[in-house]
């Protein structure tokens, strides 16, 4: 196994240290030195014992003197020290997230999944984490500003309120630029002020496209503007192209949920073939992934619906015929890339799998000149292979989604704007002039425009150009409601305003006059079309629940007949290009680049790429290779006059001539965080009535420079060749059981004696440890953002995890293995090992970190000196060393507020590693110990099982044959990382296996 | 000047720190603290002489990690009838005279919506985490005053007029020594238990 084509390539780092400025003016021996060399006269010398001798009779001063400030009357569910969960949901132009909020003592500390949910069930997304550090983000509107070319003045909202109504009312064209609505109360709220003005208009923009284009193909093939519901765990084979359904694709925890139910192999494990033309997540999943040219998609579609049509109930349609006759096998291979037989292959796979399987296609790196392309053949597919209602079903649909704008309308706006006949433009929650194509000039068009009002929490890129800005709350401020597969949520506020803010639905109903504010336009006006029976018992249980079951599913619905129609004009686009093409997706960590103002999001490691605070231009191997590129080049890519220079990365998995790039990068505004990270990709996105490009667009590449350091978490952590992953393949697990799991026996006795637990306490009757399932782990990276947020880890920016300073205490590694231009893709997630002969125990010279009775490595923050001696003898490499006061030094008001205070914020100079949650632990100790019982294993969950979305993770009790987790550890599959060193993690994995069908 | 500094500095601290250690360190200083608090509230009128259970004021001592200093309505359960000037009545002349007005002083705050800020007394190092809870647990059985389980680290709080700290929580010796008697109870002596 080989981890990253640096691995391979091994370049010295250590000869570019930027930064030669010492951090000591003198060295100690500097300092002792000069001490000795001290001319030391009696006089000096009394005057020098004199002061020693005052020192000598110093007493300890006593401690600050600290106040306690009581409540005045103590609301009953405000404990101190006692977390309160609220839960609420979390809305994006992608969809809706249930949360539970974990409030202490007013504040939000943490946000959790909603285990609850009927649909979510507790799954949980990087981004449903790293919001709460935009709640208490220093960089956030603080007030209301009024402005013009850039210069504003602080006004408080209310008066900026009042400043857009005078505005409104003195406004004849007025026009609302707002982005994808989940909330039934905000789309009536705005449809209120529409109606309550005329002459304006609304138009919902979707800066992704994913909702956009997929609703676009569903209105053309079967009529109804909607997302449907999507069944993964019914689905037996599913094919995805270009569709990082796991990673970033409309509600990718729920699919992700559903898909790892099927991930079992002693079950009906289900197979999963992703085409595309980048390396995703979900292509990093995959059981078989076929790398396609970047903007051949649609090709790929038509050529399977080319091969399935005549086996269909559609075979006869003449015109469904005409749409895909051309695509032969031969012709689809050749503008894709793929093999005849691999395509043929594929078809009849899912031919097999009739009615069974799933066939999906959409996201970002998958738009085309026309919207919805690949949506519609995808569409055709599942008509075709009878999916339609058996895995994708629209009973209860995921959202219903009439209102979303074209292209079309979308540049008729623009046209409106530039002929200056537009008085007024309000900009709700939307930044379209980061967001849109350069070439779609919105840019210019705004500034003929006579009044701008932006309504945002940010200072953003089109925020700055407006004339009124209102300040925005964060979600957790603000009453809202949410309707999203078919459950009905009142979303409540878990902490007052902290800044002079306004909700977006109150800010709608001032600037139409109405004197309700939005909790009461909630309960009055929306609710009631959701909540049947007793209003006001169920009203209160809706928002104390968090959801409230408005449609259920019955599994099943009936097959929409396809609308042959709707393939008029697929596939024009489709060309065989020579030449680069590129192709922009959305990553995980920074999405459509709303959150990009956050640390933690942008430390977070790409999870297949693992490079932080950046995008960059992946490319082939053979590209690089071919074109003496190597890595920390700047590309710079050309499309006609367009231009833009980005670092370039070798990708492994990249197909030939295929350039990928992720979008929500460079920003030009908005915060000290967000400004300046990365590129923008709008630049050379492509704008036109028809849809937005951002696949298949070609380009010049040159190399402009060289020398440039893109930071990765990987290349820290090699593990040098060992079988760190194992994995088997579907077969063979079934004819033995041990597949690919072969044990590593220990010669000899060992250097360790064991840990003699008799000396303890009788009491201790928990093993605690930890089982990770490799089949289900999809390396999401959800668990490693839960545990920053529980565990109050630092962020440290670029230049430190260039370093190899980064803080995470859970790192998810990712090996790479078989061809370069093709591998296999492996994740393992790597907390602390919590080693029983634990290597780092032994080497501390201060017993800062010991074993405790309960086998875990107990890190003692204040007995820590710093000597790294651990973290150099730990095996695994998990332990992290605060070079810097990372927190204290670097954290600005109102941030804070965001620390878990039941963790200690550790300062410079000491160690740091997972501690399996150990305030989870003693609390949920302490609690089953004061009601004589034993720890119920589903209240004890780390942060990182509890983050985890495919339930890889299973913590608890291994000295109890009963739980969950010592029967995972019993398996099999099970094996310990290392075993062969005899170190005796207390954490097992479940070998990988593989469905290759 | 900085060099200076670190040329007198070194030497001063060398053998100043020496002839302290050597000395032995000084005293526990936090034991016997009893600074004087914004009202003068005696533990050993309410606890002691009205013997009213520690738990009816500290009302998160058994589930949360705070004993909690009572908010200010929990004293209006009674000093809305009791107390004030008039109807104060000890049944001693001198407490009476001593804590005379202190009642007001609290209605003061109370009718500003305000609370007094008082001055902590038993405050651990922020790198210990001590929860009341599972102490009470462990050591309070049915029926008992609860004043009889506080008394093992607070000191015999109800006969305090000014509530000073009587035993040396601060340290670490206390808990443990404590912690290594009570195994039997399931106290446990890791590391983890008070550090993480």
């Amino acid at each position: 196994m080989w981890q990253s084509v640096e691995a391979k390539e091994r370049q010295k780092y250590e000869n570019i240290q930027d930064d030669k400025k010492q951090e000591f003016s003198a060295s100690l021996q500097e300092m002792i030195d000069n001490s000795i060399g001290y001319q030391l006269d009696r006089k000096k010398f009394l005057g020098i014992m004199g002061a020693a001798v005052a020192m000598a009779g110093m007493k300890c001063s006593r401690d600050p003197v600290e106040k306690i400030v009581p409540y005045l009357v103590r609301p009953p569910e405000a404990q101190p020290g006692i977390p309160a969960y609220y839960a609420t949901a979390q809305m994006s132009s992608r969809g809706v997230l249930p949360v539970l909020v974990k409030t202490r003592e007013g504040k939000p500390i943490k946000i959790d999944g909603h285990d609850d949910h009927p649909v979510h069930q507790g799954a949980m997304t990087v981004n449903g984490f790293a919001v709460i550090w935009d709640l208490y983000d220093p960089d956030r509107l603080k007030t209301s500003k009024v402005g013009k070319d850039g210069k504003f003045t602080d006004i408080s909202t209310a008066d900026a309120v009042k400043k857009v109504t005078e505005i409104i009312n003195s406004s004849q064209t007025v026009r609302v630029l707002s982005r994808p609505e989940y909330s039934p109360a905000g789309k009536s709220v705005i449809n209120g002020f529409l109606r309550s003005k005329p002459g304006s208009r609304q138009i919902t923009y979707d800066f992704r496209g994913t909702i956009q284009s997929l609703v676009d193909a569903q209105k053309k093939s079967y009529g109804r503007a909607i997302v449907p519901q999507y069944r993964y765990d019914k689905a037996d084979l599913i094919l995805s192209i270009e569709c990082d359904f796991l990673g970033t694709w409309i509600s990718p925890e729920v699919f992700t949920k559903q898909h790892s139910n099927r991930r079992n192999p002693d079950g009906k494990m289900n197979r999963l073939i992703v085409a595309e033309s980048m390396m995703s997540l979900t292509g990093a999943n995959s059981d078989d992934r076929l790398p396609i040219h970047a903007g051949s998609h649609v090709a790929l579609a038509l050529g399977l619906a080319n091969i399935l049509l005549p086996m269909s109930q559609y075979a006869g349609n003449g015109n469904i015929l005409n749409a895909v006759s051309t695509y032969t096998p031969e012709k689809t291979s050749e503008i894709t890339g793929l093999s005849i037989d691999k395509i043929k292959a594929i078809a009849n796979e899912l031919n097999q799998a009739r009615g069974s399987s799933l066939v999906l296609g959409g996201g970002a790196s998958s738009r085309s000149e026309v919207s919805g392309e690949l949506e519609v053949v995808v569409n055709l597919l599942n008509s075709i292979l009878g999916n339609e209602g058996s895995t994708v079903l629209t009973d209860v649909p995921m959202a219903e989604m009439d209102d979303i704008a074209d292209n079309e309308q979308l540049s008729s706006l623009i046209k409106e704007l530039n002929s200056g006949n537009v008085d007024l433009l309000i900009l709700d929650r939307v930044n379209p002039v980061y967001e849109l194509p350069e070439d779609s000039g919105f840019k210019e068009a705004l500034k003929k425009v006579k009044n701008v009002v932006s309504l945002s929490s940010y200072m953003d890129e089109s925020t700055v150009k407006s004339n009124v800005v209102v300040a925005l709350s964060h979600f957790m401020e603000s009453w809202n409601d949410t309707y999203y597969m078919g459950i009905y949520t009142v979303a409540q506020p878990v902490i007052r305003k902290i800044f002079d803010t306004i909700s977006f639905g109150d800010a709608w109903l001032q600037l139409q006059g109405n004197a309700d504010n939005y909790y009461q336009y909630i309960k009055n006006v929306s609710a009631p079309g959701y909540l049947a029976g007793n209003f006001g018992s169920i009203w209160e249980k809706t928002i104390a629940a968090g959801y409230y079951v408005h449609r259920k599913t019955s599994g099943y619905s009936a097959a929409r007949g396809f609308n042959a129609a709707s393939l008029f004009g697929v596939g024009k686009t489709v060309k065989d290009s020579s030449g680069f093409t590129l192709s922009f997706y959305e990553s995980i960590q920074i999405g459509d680049g709303q959150g990009a103002n956050n640390a933690f999001r942008q430390e977070l490691p790409d999870p297949v790429t693992k490079i932080v605070w950046e995008n960059y231009a992946a490319v082939s191997n053979d590209d690089a290779k071919a074109n003496g590129w190597r890595m920390g080049d700047i590309l710079s890519l050309k499309n006609g006059n367009k231009e833009m220079q980005i670092p370039l990365y070798v990708q492994p998995g990249i197909p030939k001539g295929s350039i990928a790039i992720a979008i929500g990068y460079g920003h030009e505004e908005m915060g000290a965080i967000a400004k300046g990270v990365g590129v923008n990709t709008n630049t050379l996105a492509k704008f036109s009535n028809t849809g937005t490009k951002y696949s298949g667009i070609a380009v010049s590449v040159q190399k402009v420079k060289g020398g440039y350091e893109l930071a990765t978490t990987q290349r820290h952590h090699e593990m040098e060749g060992r079988a760190l992953v194992r994995y088997a393949e579907l077969g063979k697990y079934k004819q033995d059981k041990k597949a690919g799991n072969h044990e590593h026996k220990l010669e000899g006795k060992g250097l360790y004696t064991p840990h003699n637990y008799a000396l303890e306490v009788k009491s201790d009757v928990y093993k605690w440890g930890m089982s990770i399932d490799l089949t289900k782990c999809t390396g999401c990276s959800a668990c490693v953002m839960s545990c920053y947020s529980e565990n109050n880890i630092a962020v440290t920016g670029k230049k430190e995890v260039w370093r190899g300073r980064e803080m995470a205490w859970l790192r998810i590694d990712r090996y790479y293995e078989g061809e370069i231009n093709n591998p296999s893709t492996h994740f393992a997630p790597l907390p602390c090992q919590q080693c029983e002969n634990a290597p780092c125990e032994n080497v501390c010279p201060v017993g800062a970190t010991l074993h405790s009775s309960e086998g875990l490595n107990d890190m003692v923050y204040n007995r820590c000196v710093g000597t790294r001696y651990c973290q150099d003898n730990c095996p695994y490499k998990v332990r992290r060393f605060n070079w810097f006061e990372n927190t204290y030094d670097k954290i600005q008001d109102p941030m804070q507020m965001s620390l878990n205070p039941d963790v200690t914020v550790r300062g410079r100079g000491v160690m740091e590693k997972c501690t399996f949650c150990v305030q989870r632990i003693n609390e949920q100790r302490q609690m089953a110990r004061n009601e004589g019982r034993a720890v119920h294993e589903e209240d004890l969950k780390t942060a990182c099982q509890q983050g985890c979305p495919a339930n890889a993770i299973t913590f608890g009790d291994l000295g109890n044959k009963e739980t969950i987790v010592a029967q995972k550890a019993a398996d099999s599959r099970s094996y310990r990382m290392l075993e062969d060193i005899n170190v005796k993690p207390r954490v097992n994995y479940l070998t990988r296996i593989i469905n290759k069908g | 000047m900085k060099s200076k500094l670190l040329k007198v500095g070194i030497p001063v601290f060398l053998i100043g720190g020496f002839t302290w250690v050597m000395m032995g360190f000084p005293p526990n200083p936090r034991v016997g603290y009893a600074p004087e608090q914004p009202i003068k509230y005696s533990h050993k009128l309410h606890a002691g002489q009205y013997n009213i259970d520690c738990q009816y004021c500290h009302t998160t001592v058994t589930m949360g990690k705070k004993a909690a200093v009572p908010s200010l309505n929990i004293c209006f359960n009674c000093h809305e009838v009791v107390g004030d000037k008039g109807t104060f009545n000890t049944g001693d002349k001198n407490t009476d005279k001593l804590y005379e007005g202190e009642v007001e002083k609290l209605r003061a705050y109370w009718d500003k919506n305000q609370v007094p800020n008082w001055i902590r007394i038993h405050n651990l190092p922020d790198h210990v985490r001590f929860s009341h809870q599972p102490h009470i647990h462990a050591f309070l059985k049915p029926g008992q005053p609860t004043k009889e389980v506080c008394k093992l680290c607070h000191g015999d709080i109800a006969s305090m007029e000014v509530v000073r700290q009587d035993k040396p929580v601060n340290t670490m010796g206390f808990c443990i020594s404590c912690h290594r008697d009570n195994k039997a109870l399931g106290a446990q002596v890791n590391c983890s238990t008070c550090h993480y």
